[in-house]
């Protein structure tokens, strides 16, 4: 279970989120975080893997604070997917993948079986095989993505962080991708937290929402969430209408169009 | 493949190395070596040649293109940058600026005469003391970025007091310091071998230590970090291991251009790989034997010439990366 406490985030003393109690993500949970541009998702999600930006209160992991968590045990238990792109672009598919086990190899890196076949497996079921030896510098910005979700799932944590991890997707593969994550999240008990600005497909998928309005973060069910009706206040636009979760489009002569 | 290609290299540093002892002024049957080796050779001259001056010589060509591959290496992976090379922290340019105030600041202190032992430690103690404030930065700067400019403006900064230093020195001076720095692998006493052994076998103990994490830096720093590995000490380590061989080497046999920067890459290009397992003793044997073939070139065998080594590297290597470029259209690192 990871735990955030009292937690305030932000640069300086200029906090950007805070949440005066307590937030409790439980493993099994696809939780999906949204929020307008700017207020803080990346953020949040560092704090939480990094322990970076945390102003006050404290981020735990099965009740132990993150900054007593050797930088090995940590990688034992959360994997994160990034936006950054700072990795040699020269590597193939598969050494990534075989890099990522790190956490579990000698010191010099030398690969088990075992290892091996938990790249396998994850290699077939995210339907990478086929581009295994290709480099990354070859590979389109969606083939791309898909190979860094599958790089965190290789490295096998209960908790799986990722930063707008299918933003280059089309709509169709982002459906694909999110739902075969929501089913491994739900068959290997993992607790995932994923941003994302596709909120009718995050929300159609996610067991809970974490979401950041108004400086302010609040975790709840799904349910609860579009009960609310906070959409509405986190995206004002004329144009939108948030029906139930679902968003639609509004023109002029006030019909409604779903999306 | 790769197995193939390491086999190729070893055969073509034993080859070049064998070459390099027989060419030179003065042609050596190669069967000749060994004779001298266990002393069944009677010619005193020949016997004078081959230990005291072509023998050290190869080894130097070995032990120095090994260092600087090892070197130029490391930085590429460190900064996740193609450019750089064992020279960008301004270790080389620390190395030149303490041989600079030797030779030609020696007259504005009085000191007439310097000897080739003083051009050495000043050489030595400039690299040191760059390294030294390198690792002072490093504990302030967290980005490697900002880490790579620092090394590029104590480079200018060095070579800025190197340029007022020449213009206010003698012909004599200025002969002393530009012969420096045109590099040499020659005129080295046994003794200096070895320290030079010694660092490159501490060196590459350092890098076995740390082959995994280099293999982690791949994935860029966060990622590396989220795999558990402890990015501040690799960090350290490979500043250390860079410091120490450029620093010597330099010291040694001037700043010799070019290898460090472009043998990590020809590496990369002939196998193809990034994993440090495999790039590492590629890069080493790729970095000895383009040495020794540069080595062999500048002495300009059978006439009673020879250049210096520095130019013959980048003649040899500039063409080798522009060409690999043109073929592969980009570098990675």
């Amino acid at each position: 279970m990871i735990r955030l406490e009292h937690l305030q985030i932000g640069y300086g003393h200029c906090v950007i989120a805070h949440n005066d109690k307590e937030i409790a993500c439980a493993k099994g949970k696809f939780i999906t975080l949204i929020g307008a541009n700017g207020t803080g998702k990346s953020t949040l999600l560092r704090a939480i893997s990094n322990n970076q930006h945390l102003i006050k209160g404290a981020v735990y992991i099965n009740n132990t604070n993150i900054n007593n968590i050797s930088d090995l045990d940590k990688s034992k238990s959360i994997a994160v997917v990034l936006t950054n792109r700072e990795f040699s672009q020269f590597l193939t598919v598969e050494e990534i993948l075989y890099l990522s086990r790190a956490p579990y190899t000698n010191f010099i890196g030398k690969l088990t079986p075992s290892d091996i076949a938990i790249v396998e497996e994850i290699m077939t079921d995210f339907e990478i095989l086929k581009m295994r030896s290709r480099r990354l510098s070859t590979l389109s910005d969606g083939q791309l993505q898909r190979v860094l979700i599958a790089r965190a799932l290789v490295q096998d944590t209960p908790y799986i962080v990722m930063d707008e991890p299918t933003s280059h997707l089309d709509v169709h593969h982002k459906a694909e991708i999110l739902l075969k994550l929501r089913d491994y999240c739900h068959q290997h008990q993992k607790c995932i937290i994923f941003s994302s600005h596709e909120l009718s497909i995050a929300l159609a998928l996610a067991d809970e929402v974490l979401a950041i309005h108004d400086l302010k973060l609040t975790h709840q069910s799904k349910a609860e969430f579009v009960a609310t009706g906070m959409l509405s206040k986190m995206f004002p636009s004329p144009l939108l209408d948030f029906k139930d979760g679902k968003l639609g489009l509004r023109f002029k002569q006030s019909k409604s169009t779903e999306l | 493949m790769k197995n193939k290609v390491l086999f190729l290299l070893i055969i073509a540093v034993i080859v070049l190395f064998i070459a390099d002892i027989c060419l030179g002024t003065v042609f050596i049957k190669p069967h000749k070596i060994w004779d001298v080796l266990i002393g069944a050779n009677n010619s005193a001259s020949e016997n004078y040649i081959i230990t005291q001056m072509r023998l050290p010589r190869a080894v130097m060509a070995i032990l120095t293109g090994a260092g600087l591959a090892i070197a130029g290496l490391l930085m590429q992976t460190l900064f996740r940058n193609p450019l750089a090379g064992p020279f960008v922290l301004g270790i080389s340019s620390g190395a030149g600026l303490g041989v600079a105030l030797v030779v030609m600041g020696s007259a504005v202190l009085g000191i007439s005469a310097v000897s080739g032992l003083g051009l050495v430690t000043a050489s030595v103690i400039g690299s040191i003391l760059v390294m030294m404030l390198i690792i002072l930065m490093s504990l302030r700067i967290k980005d490697t970025m900002g880490l790579l400019i620092v090394g590029l403006m104590v480079g200018s900064l060095s070579s800025a007091i190197v340029g007022i230093l020449s213009y206010f020195s003698s012909s004599e001076q200025l002969k002393r310091y530009v012969f420096w720095s045109l590099g040499s692998l020659g005129n080295l006493e046994w003794s200096d071998i070895l320290i030079l052994t010694v660092i490159l076998l501490i060196s590459s103990l350092l890098v076995i230590v740390i082959l995994k994490p280099l293999n982690a830096m791949l994935l860029g720093e966060t990622y590396a970090r989220s795999l558990g590995i402890n990015i501040k000490s690799t960090r350290w380590i490979i500043i250390i291991i860079t410091s120490l061989l450029a620093g010597s080497i330099t010291a040694f046999a001037g700043p010799i251009a070019f290898i460090g920067l472009a043998v990590p890459h020809l590496a990369r290009l002939l196998l193809p790989t990034v994993n440090h397992k495999i790039l590492i003793p590629t890069a080493v044997l790729l970095g000895a034997s383009l040495l020794l073939a540069c080595d062999i070139i500048s002495q300009l065998p059978f006439s009673n010439y020879s250049l210096p080594i520095n130019a013959m590297t980048s003649l040899l290597g500039a063409p080798l990366v522009i060409w690999l470029i043109l073929r592969k259209r980009n570098l990675h690192f």
